[in-house]
């Protein structure tokens, strides 16, 4: 005990002398030329570092934000992407949104995923557009409807047109297709003829049609996390394993969700379309509590999940001219025919507001993820889009507000923004075609509604710099802003790669059934020398993309000369 | 360590099962009682069928992708004795543009008509579409999300070596968006008064077939675009001479595959009650790396020859469709336009059928060009776009046969 005090006293008197000879050791450095820099370390008020949290919670959770910050830094939108998936080889594992498949009960988990409001519009024609039809004289209605009057005559011939054009390509052919291959083959011949009426109508009187891109059969493609999903059992027991995460056993986990669709046409413009809610509507706590909330894992519901690379594609890869945010989209809706039980009406519409705000919300976050942002970084602006389900004969119309990306984690419990969807039951264009191929019953105001959509102006003007807050600034958007061909090069291919779902090289390492017999469940064979990875405590999934091996750089071609053994691989830039 | 005591290891009880299961063939040992009962003329059954009837087999009717394959022998319902001549989207004539003459009874004039050149000199295209050009075609081809597994690519040198696949834009799809996008620049530059007059059609089919000597030649062309009128197209009123060339000692339809199974019946797409049903301009898309008979790659001839058939397929269902004759010389000749494109080359011609008559003094009419490039080279160059050498020419071809009646 002595000699510990001792030890203590020893201890305070040597910090004493310390402090004094690092006190006088700064003396000398006042005088010097940095001594300004020097004072500038000080401060009135002493500037502490931020005190962390270090439980295990709050650590996981700062090394996600970090992560999340990380890849809000990276300069351009290609790269973002690979970041995204840096964290997984084999790529992850997400639940499959189709908009071919929409199971029984599917709309509290699309609102859960979207984190939308949804809003069922009754009467056929209730939709107010906030500015359809540009100021001009005369009355902006009455030159409304004098344009409907005029386009009946040819929607309907066009309608007709397609109609005897389909027909007379079934009989040509020795066994006629399915149902569902019938219905999108001659829905895109009347979507085609429809779009091109009504574009030759308006294009005079309206100008941002001009400037319209019409990708046909486009590939939407989306990746997004999602909180508050029970975990699974496995999960629960693995943590109740361990004693310091027994109390995280039974928290909500993520689960990362891929959107994939191909809808009919889908028109794009330079311009963002006019809001419908308001910063402050969009904002609503009480609301967001009240969204339905779908617990239970997806495939309880009859969604596949699959191991795939983070893919995102709003129709065309980014580009320095290409229109960056959507006008207006015609899904399918063929493969509802397919459901157990057509007849059921409520399900049909359902699972039809379903799709419509799924494809929406996959649409516009493709869209986002091309101005910079992504599933972890939150927009700064809405977006809004439009969207029409149809077979031809029924049209469902549908709006979109965007003010939220941020599903994940907590964000699913906390985040105050909502993105809202208001839509239309299916309204008929026309009652039937006749045998004589006459249309019959054509229904105006699903045609005024039609026209509603395309001369709904896209006027919201931003600059540059508010679009694209979180790219590396006006000279550094894409990859091909690189200076570096190489660079530019390789992230190109990589991106490309990852975003053609192609199988890797080599397939993921298997454990074979003996070795899960004879290796892992029954140590029979201590004797043998460890090489396989689950021996190694190695687990694949763990593999990040970068670990490969470098691609090599023949002596031929290689920079720096044959003897060159620093070249001898190509460089990597994952970011 | 002998690696046969590990397999040991784990297959203990390997011996015991391959003895059970020599064990578990047990013979029965003949008792006679066969004889006995066939002695008597008794039935007899085994028991386990007895026991456990196998059930009825049923077929499964498959819902979905899954075609019945069509068995090609005279119970097919199209099956005719006598063969016939088939020319459809999947051969080209061997012989090119001289055969294709001599088999249609046509010359060629190796320019547009008069009315046409002119449309084509006097155009002025606003800088602001030409912009909208470029972009449509590094739409079409570099920036569309598209990834389908691409056919594979040889290497001349290397026959042998397999080349990774690439994934990218199937060339339909290309030459279908660069297509589309060009139409959608002309009807926004011609204006309602004259969109209203024409239709858009995708994949015609038209079906016809021409008696040739003692052959009989079918044609059954799909045109990927076809632009129709309201007006038909005006005979082309230029003064034409020229010669049909002589195949000598060639026949005029040889190395056109002979088939048992056609459709002898014309066919045209559209019915005559419609409004603008006559055919303006057609429009085919070559694939890329497509071959003739000896699989080898199609010469300007042959690609031409194409072309210029498409448009003679279409004035012939179409006047037969119109007038209900298949011979003799018509009294007013049917215009087509005729376009044809692999996405980078362009192949533009007129044909004014005169005659269905092989023989005939009366002549058919083909106008044409060379083949253009719509530009050089267009693709992703080390991470950058690029289109190079891009011909502005074509799109005036275009917009003038767009415009032309």
């Amino acid at each position: 005990m002595l000699a510990l005090r001792h030890g203590e006293q020893l201890r305070a008197r040597l910090i004493i002398v310390c402090r004094r000879h690092l006190a006088t050791l700064q003396q000398p450095s006042l005088t010097s030329p940095f001594s300004e820099t020097a004072h500038s370390e000080y401060t009135d008020t002493p500037e502490y570092p931020p005190i962390r949290d270090l439980n295990f919670k709050s650590r996981k959770r700062q090394e996600a934000t970090d992560w999340h910050e990380e890849i809000r830094k990276v300069p351009t939108i290609e790269e973002k992407i690979i970041k995204l998936n840096m964290p997984r080889y084999y790529g992850y594992k997400v639940v499959d949104l189709t908009d071919t498949k929409i199971p029984y009960n599917a709309l509290p988990l699309t609102q859960h995923y979207t984190r939308t409001a949804f809003e069922e519009l009754s009467a056929p024609t209730p939709v107010p557009a906030p500015a359809p039809v540009p100021p001009a004289e005369g009355g902006a209605d009455d030159k409304f409807e004098a344009f409907v009057k005029t386009a009946r005559a040819d929607v309907i011939d066009a309608v007709e047109l397609a109609h005897d054009d389909y027909r007379n390509k079934l009989t040509l052919l020795d066994t006629p297709p399915d149902a569902v291959t019938r219905e999108l083959q001659l829905t895109q011949i009347i979507l085609e003829q429809l779009n091109r009426v009504l574009l030759q109508t308006l294009i005079a009187d309206y100008a941002h049609l001009h400037e319209i891109e019409v990708d046909y059969n486009p590939r939407h493609e989306a990746f997004w996390v999602v909180g508050g999903v029970d975990p699974p059992k496995n999960v629960v027991k693995s943590k109740q394993g361990r004693e310091w995460q027994k109390e995280y056993a039974n928290d909500t986990v993520d689960r990362m969700v891929q959107y994939t669709g191909a809808p009919y046409m889908a028109l794009r413009h330079h311009q963002q379309l006019p809001t419908w809610k308001t910063a402050e509507e969009s904002e609503n706590a009480a609301l967001a509590q009240q969204l339905p909330r779908f617990n239970n894992d997806a495939r309880t519901l009859g969604y596949p999940t699959k191991y795939q690379h983070a893919v995102i594609t709003p129709g065309y890869w980014p580009s320095a001219h290409a229109p960056n945010f959507g006008f207006l989209s015609f899904q399918s809706r063929a493969r509802l025919q397919l459901r157990p039980n057509p007849n059921d009406l409520q399900d049909l519409q359902e699972a039809l507001h379903a799709l419509a705000i799924q494809s929406s919300y996959a649409w516009l976050l493709a869209q986002a993820y091309y101005n910079g942002f992504n599933t972890y970084n939150e927009l700064t602006y809405p977006m809004n889009t439009q969207t029409v389900i149809t077979n031809g004969r029924e049209w469902s119309f549908y709006e979109y507000q965007l003010n939220t990306v941020l599903v994940h984690g907590k964000h699913v419990d906390e985040n105050p923004r909502v993105n809202f969807c208001r839509g239309t039951a299916p309204l008929p264009l026309y009652g039937e075609i006749t045998s004589a191929g006459r249309c019959v019953d054509f229904n105006d105001d699903t045609l005024r509604q039609l026209f509603r959509f395309y001369t709904n102006a896209p006027d919201v003007q931003r600059s540059a710099d508010e679009l694209q807050p979180y790219v590396g600034g006006p000279t550094l958007r894409r990859v091909a802003d690189y200076d570096d061909p190489e660079k530019r090069e390789f992230l190109e291919k990589t991106f490309k790669y990852l975003a053609s779902k192609r199988p890797r090289h080599l397939e993921l390492p298997e454990i074979y059934m003996w070795e899960k017999l004879y290796k892992i469940d029954n140590k029979t064979r201590a004797m043998e020398a460890k090489r396989r990875f689950f021996e190694l405590d190695i687990n694949p999934w763990r593999r990040t993309l970068d670990q490969h091996d470098k691609e090599y750089v023949s002596r031929q071609v290689r920079p720096g000369g044959k003897k060159n053994r620093e070249g001898r691989f190509k460089k990597t830039y994952y970011p | 360590m002998r690696p046969t005591n590990i397999l040991y290891a784990q297959h203990i009880g390997w011996h015991f099962k391959k003895h059970w299961q020599v064990q578990g063939k047990r013979v029965h040992r003949e008792t006679g009682a066969i004889a006995e009962l066939l002695r008597y003329n008794l039935d007899i059954k085994s028991a386990k069928k007895v026991v456990n009837p196998s059930p009825a087999r049923q077929d499964v009717h498959i819902i979905g992708p899954v075609v019945e394959t069509v068995v090609e022998n005279d119970s097919h319902q199209k099956w005719h004795n006598e063969t016939c001549r088939n020319y459809s989207d999947s051969n080209v004539l061997l012989g090119g543009l001289a055969q294709a003459q001599v088999l249609t009874n046509t010359i060629e004039i190796r320019r547009f008509p008069r009315q046409i050149e002119n449309a084509i000199e006097n155009q002025q295209i606003p800088s602001a579409v030409d912009r909208r050009i470029r972009n449509a075609i590094l739409d079409s081809h570099v920036f569309h999300a598209l990834q389908t597994k691409l056919p594979k690519t040889k290497l001349v040198d290397r026959p042998a070596f397999n080349i990774p696949r690439t994934y990218g834009i199937a060339s339909e799809r290309c030459n279908r968006l660069l297509v589309n996008k060009l139409l959608f620049e002309i009807e926004k530059l011609a204006g309602q008064s004259v969109t209203s007059r024409r239709r858009l059609l995708d994949n015609v089919t038209l079906n016809t077939s021409l008696t040739r000597k003692k052959d009989l030649v079918n044609f059954a062309i799909t045109t990927d675009k076809m632009i129709t009128s309201i007006s038909p197209l005006g005979a082309i009123s230029d003064k034409v001479e020229g010669t049909i060339p002589d195949l000598f000692p060639m026949e005029s339809t040889i190395s056109i595959p002979k088939k048992h199974i056609y459709t002898g019946e014309n066919y045209y797409s559209l019915r005559t009650e419609i409004t603008s049903t006559h055919p303006q301009t057609v429009i085919t898309y070559c694939k890329k790396g497509a071959t003739n008979l000896h699989r080898s790659v199609l010469t300007p001839s042959q690609f031409e020859s194409r072309t210029m058939l498409t448009a003679f397929a279409a004035a012939i269902s179409r006047a037969k469709h119109l007038y209900g004759i298949t011979t003799g010389t018509l009294q007013t000749p049917v215009v087509v336009q005729s376009v044809q494109t692999d996405g980078r080359t362009f192949h533009f011609g007129i044909f004014q059928l005169n005659t269905f008559d092989i023989s005939s003094n009366v002549q058919n009419y083909w106008f044409h060009r060379n083949c253009f490039d719509l530009f050089l080279e267009c693709g992703m160059k080390a991470g950058r776009p690029y289109l190079e050498g891009y011909n502005r020419e074509i799109f005036c071809i275009l917009n003038s046969f767009y415009h032309n009646i």
